[in-house]
């Protein structure tokens, strides 16, 4: 039998060895998989629906994913817990349909519907587009490009209810400062009654200065639950304290003593000579169960600072810089320039916007070039399936970038004062990314975007830059102003030396000098938004009660820094490394940074990773034919 | 029966195995007509993976699970523990001398996978008055919905893919080679697609496809040589074996989040199926057998059936190896790009080192026509490159027959 083998022998042989060459060049010229970019960039032109259709279509995969990660299994079922603190007062919640896990995306839902009333209908054909290419409903669409307007009201009103729970803190004195022949309040007189001690103020310059470095601090922390002292911590920038530390003492204060009094003196004394800063978290006596995990009643996290004997300066002359405690990340920021301000008197916005990552957004990342039928070419930075961006600039120069600013007077607050327990969590008017679409396609100078912008329905508190090619900038705090009283509209332009544009000391509220402008995301213009007494509540401007506040403030004053340190020599280069410097960095939710050149119809861009600016700047000339802007 | 072809078909446990857990001569064919059966347990246990840069690695990926617009909340580490326990059952056949069939019949007798996870703290939570703990994570996904995912024990008793073998030894046909001890052979073996694909619904289950057990190819051609040289009276044997496996592309349906809404809720971006191609296998393994103990050959009916009982396999034997693997990358394609690579960077090339020890103890010398085989593979000692660190310890005995 085995003579039947033998023909084959040699043939087979042959056949193995060329096998094996083969697979070994395979071998060699195999690659290894490769991340694919997180950016999408398409240039679109046609009608709105052609340029949605267009859009969807190029990443019906990306947009079906962003909604999925970010939305279904995120921020859906994270909103969907509040469901029974919310219908408790809010009446209308308690109905069947928001069973079942459908309260946050009926929330988001029925707000978007509320707000297709007011979008302009260009826009709504765009949607139609999108969700057309992509092959996905159009109501994911709508809620897709509506839900940041909802989500940071609802974010916003979720703030304010848990201030109203929380402690307070609500007076600061400094023992010792009563009598150490200095004037600690910046009023002129020395050790006059009550210099010593303060009620708490959120402010962007410190109230007391000069203090001795043995004081000893004492905070009055007042909660109607009372305040438990086993959730009190406090931070300075060389230690963290809570009771029982060496330095921590605990008492009575308040009305009726029932608040807790926490004091303060760090062994050693506070530093010489130094601005110091302390954080304040408390948390009240009750215990929340639902939804898990089960907590205090946390109050925000309250900053205030002082000097200590021999610093030299008023307390007006003390910014809130605060400190770094290692967890709080800032938010977005930017900065217009121009003139003496720029390396070459050209004028140029540079934004960093974060907001909320979730480790998905950075892997949805858009730049979209728009050649609309009818109007300018204009691009923006956004997300896969998003219509909007936060960002952008048009070829006639024309460039935008908003950051939200909260803030009660929104439409959500409008429905509880209208329809008080039988009010819907509902956003109205048009959603910002759109109002800066708008604005790109129709507007060619900051006066005209202006005119188009003032009187426009707002979804929320935003604070936004302008600059144009011809140099013009400006500085926007918007709300939705729902008491009508005209203060929902507020234009700061560098030069200005209007009262209402300086702060009590003269100085510009602005920026640093009559060429520059920067952006954060706490209101200077507007710093009253709303003060309104509903129910039991007392509304009260977002100092109050915004966890930004703080960090706001801080991020101003840094990047008031930066920019002081480069003004006359802010060119691309320089705003680069401003947007990148880390104090300043949300690294967290960092979602894109955009560098606009108006007079030369440049936008620089850096988005796909997490910080944005962690990627190269890449170029997209606004002004180059079709099919050539980006390199 | 002659001795010297008892002994080779006693040696030939090669074909239509699961290779993972032996080594043994890799050109060895039974004599025509006569069966073989070999039975085996094995234990196999998947602790680590080697990363990209070969570093040890947990098997599965770390998942940074964030709150939305609050930061990091932390950071699960799987560190996820595998045991299959398999049941290997061959039947093979001599159709020729130099030409054996066999059939592979591979029954998962159960899996476990106990993802351990732990928890490293995320950013300070100022609404919750610290970082949240592992218990509060877990609270917090459970009141949307995600449970914990626990141990997972499943494929009791499940078909695995059936192996089919072929083994050509065509240097029975080159006489040179024979009389300088060399032995040539050619191996094909196919799986049938029989196992079962892992629940895709289950975060931590697995299958008992091929791809699952990653054990072997689908289709696999083997160019093998050894050489027991002659001075040595037949006490070592060295072999080599080069090998091409390959791994089919096969269709799965993506998870919808049933069971785990939160983290396994793939389909309405992946689409309702996808399709995996693995990445093929290239390697070598060299192997070298010694008789450690001939032993006495007893007076039995066996021995009195032999022309020179002496040439019984020894009593004991041991044979160790070891096995280079190239491991190709494997492509995922589904409808997210995105989602594609989470997938892919996990199965990027790289490569395994595999050391294999069997000791055979046969019986046949004391009048049983049985041999006990105690096997281990290890792929921990050695690191390697994208690639999982099994080790596998089996035991079974073989037995010849013949019907006619």
């Amino acid at each position: 039998m085995s003579q039947l083998c033998a023909p084959l022998a040699p043939r087979i042989a042959r056949l193995l060895v060329g096998l094996l060459v083969g697979l070994t060049a395979c071998l060699a010229g195999c690659q290894a998989a490769s991340e694919p970019s997180h950016v999408t960039r398409l240039e679109l032109a046609g009608t709105p629906y052609e340029r949605g259709f267009q859009h969807g279509q190029a990443v019906s995969s990306k947009l079906r994913s962003l909604y999925t990660q970010l939305l279904a299994t995120s921020i859906l079922p994270y909103l969907n817990r509040e469901r029974p603190g919310i219908a408790d007062f809010l009446l209308e919640y308690q109905d069947a349909r928001y069973d079942d896990g459908q309260f946050s995306y009926l929330i988001f839902l029925e707000s978007a519907q509320s707000l297709e009333r007011t979008i302009p209908a260009e826009y709504l054909e765009e949607l139609r587009g999108v969700a057309d290419g992509a092959g996905v409903p159009y109501e994911q669409v709508l809620v897709l490009n509506t839900f940041m307007d909802t989500l940071v009201a609802f974010r916003a009103m979720t703030y304010f209810l848990r201030d109203q729970a929380s402690p307070r803190l609500t007076r600061v004195s400094f023992e010792g400062a009563e009598a150490d022949g200095a004037d600690n309040d910046g009023d002129g007189e020395v050790d006059e009654p009550g210099e010593s001690a303060m009620e708490f103020e959120p402010a962007p310059y410190v109230a007391r200065v000069e203090i001795p470095t043995d004081a000893r601090i004492r905070m009055c922390l007042e909660d109607k639950d009372g305040v438990d002292p086993r959730q009190v911590r406090l931070q300075t920038p060389e230690a963290a304290y809570v009771p029982g530390d060496p330095g921590v003492g605990l008492g009575t204060c308040g009305q009726d003593g029932a608040g807790l009094e926490i004091t303060l003196r760090p062994p050693g004394g506070f530093p010489a000579a130094s601005y110091t800063s302390l954080i304040v978290s408390a948390g009240d006596a009750t215990l929340i169960a639902e939804p898990p995990p089960a907590k205090a009643n946390m109050a925000r996290e309250v900053r205030f600072g002082f000097t200590t004997r021999g610093f030299g300066k008023a307390p007006w002359e003390v910014p809130e810089r605060s400190f770094d405690d290692g967890r709080s990340q800032p938010g977005p920021f930017g900065v217009a320039v121009r003139g003496a301000a720029s390396a070459d008197g050209t004028p140029l916005l540079a934004h960093h916007f974060s907001m909320l990552d979730s480790n998905t957004a950075h892997k949805h990342t858009a730049v979209l070039l728009h050649r609309p039928e009818g109007g300018l070419a204009h691009a923006t930075l956004g997300w896969t399936g998003c219509i909007f961006g936060f960002s952008g600039m048009n070829e006639a120069g024309l460039a935008y970038a908003a950051n939200p600013c909260d803030c009660l007077d929104n439409p959500l607050t409008a429905e509880l004062r209208e329809h008080l327990i039988l009010a819907k969590l509902l956003s109205s008017g048009v959603p910002m990314g759109l109002l800066g679409r708008e604005v790109l396609t129709r507007c060619t100078t900051v006066a005209e975007a202006l005119e188009r912008l003032r009187g426009a329905a707002y979804t929320f508190g935003w604070c936004f830059l302008l600059a144009d090619a011809g140099g013009d900038i400006a500085l926007v705090e918007a709300d939705s102003d729902i008491l009508g009283d005209g203060t929902g509209f507020r234009v700061l332009r560098p030069e200005s030396e209007d009262p209402a544009d300086l702060d009590p000391q003269g100085r510009r509220l602005g920026g640093e000098g009559p060429d520059d402008l920067r952006l954060n995301v706490h209101f200077r213009l507007n710093p009253e938004d709303l003060d309104l007494r509903l129910l039991n509540w007392h509304l009260r401007p977002q100092r109050y009660w915004t966890n930004y506040y703080f960090r706001s403030v801080r991020s101003h004053h840094l990047l008031g820094e930066a920019v002081r340190a480069r003004l006359g020599a802010l060119d691309a280069a320089a705003a680069e490394e401003l947007l990148r410097l880390p104090e300043l960095v949300d690294s967290r939710d960092s979602m894109n940074a955009s560098i606009m050149e108006p007079s030369r119809g440049l936008l620089r861009y850096a988005l796909g990773r997490v910080p944005a600016t962690d990627a190269p700047f890449l170029t997209l000339d606004l002004r180059a034919p079709a099919g050539e802007a980006f390199p | 029966m002659r001795p010297a072809r008892l002994a080779a078909l006693l040696a030939a446990g090669l074909l239509a195995a699961a290779p993972e857990a032996r080594a043994g001569r890799p050109t060895e064919t039974l004599p025509a007509e006569t069966f073989l059966v070999d039975v085996a347990y094995l234990h196999s246990f998947l602790k680590n993976a080697y990363g990209d840069a070969g570093e040890r690695t947990q098997l599965l990926d770390k998942l940074y699970r964030y709150e939305p617009g609050g930061g990091l909340q932390g950071i699960i580490i799987p560190d996820a523990e595998v045991t299959y326990q398999i049941l290997l059952a061959k039947l093979q056949y001599g159709v020729l001398d130099c030409l054996s069939v066999g059939l592979g019949v591979p029954v998962v007798l159960r899996t476990t996978v106990e993802p351990r996870l732990s928890w490293v703290p995320g950013d300070y939570m100022w609404w919750l008055g610290r970082a949240y703990t592992e218990a509060d994570f877990w609270e917090w996904a459970q009141s949307m919905g995600q449970p914990r995912p626990g141990t997972w024990v499943g494929n009791r008793g499940v078909l695995a893919d059936l192996v089919l073998g072929l083994r050509w030894r065509f240097s029975d046909h080159l006489p040179a080679l024979g009389a300088e001890g060399v032995g040539l052979a050619l191996m094909l073996q196919g799986a049938l697609p029989t196992g079962q694909k892992k629940d895709p619904e289950e975060i931590v289950s697995t299958g008992t496809t091929s791809w699952d057990l990653h054990f072997q190819g689908e289709l696999g051609l083997h160019l093998a040589a050894d050489w027991r040289p002659p001075a040595l009276d037949g006490r070592l044997t060295v072999g080599l074996d080069l090998f091409y496996e390959a791994l089919f592309e096969h269709t799965y349906d993506a998870p919808t989040g049933r069971k785990h809404p939160l983290i396994l809720d793939l389909a309405p971006y992946v689409g309702r199926t996808y399709r995996l191609d693995p990445g093929d296998f290239l390697g070598f393994q060299l192997t070298a057998e010694v008789v450690a103990w001939r032993g006495p050959v007893l007076e039995t009916w066996l021995s009195e059936r032999v022309e020179d009982p002496d040439g019984l396999p020894p009593l004991l034997s041991l044979t160790v190896g070891y096995a280079f693997t190239w491991l190709f990358q494997s492509d995922w394609e589904s409808e997210s790009e995105l989602w594609d690579w989470t997938q892919e960077k996990l199965w990027r090339p790289g490569y395994k080192n595999r050391l294999t020890a069997e000791l055979v103890l046969s019986l046949l010398r004391l009048g049983v026509p049985v041999q006990l085989t105690a096997s281990y593979a290890n792929l921990s000692w050695i690191p390697g490159r994208n690639s999982r660190a099994t080790d596998t310890v089996s035991v079974g005995l073989r037995g010849p027959f013949k019907l006619f």
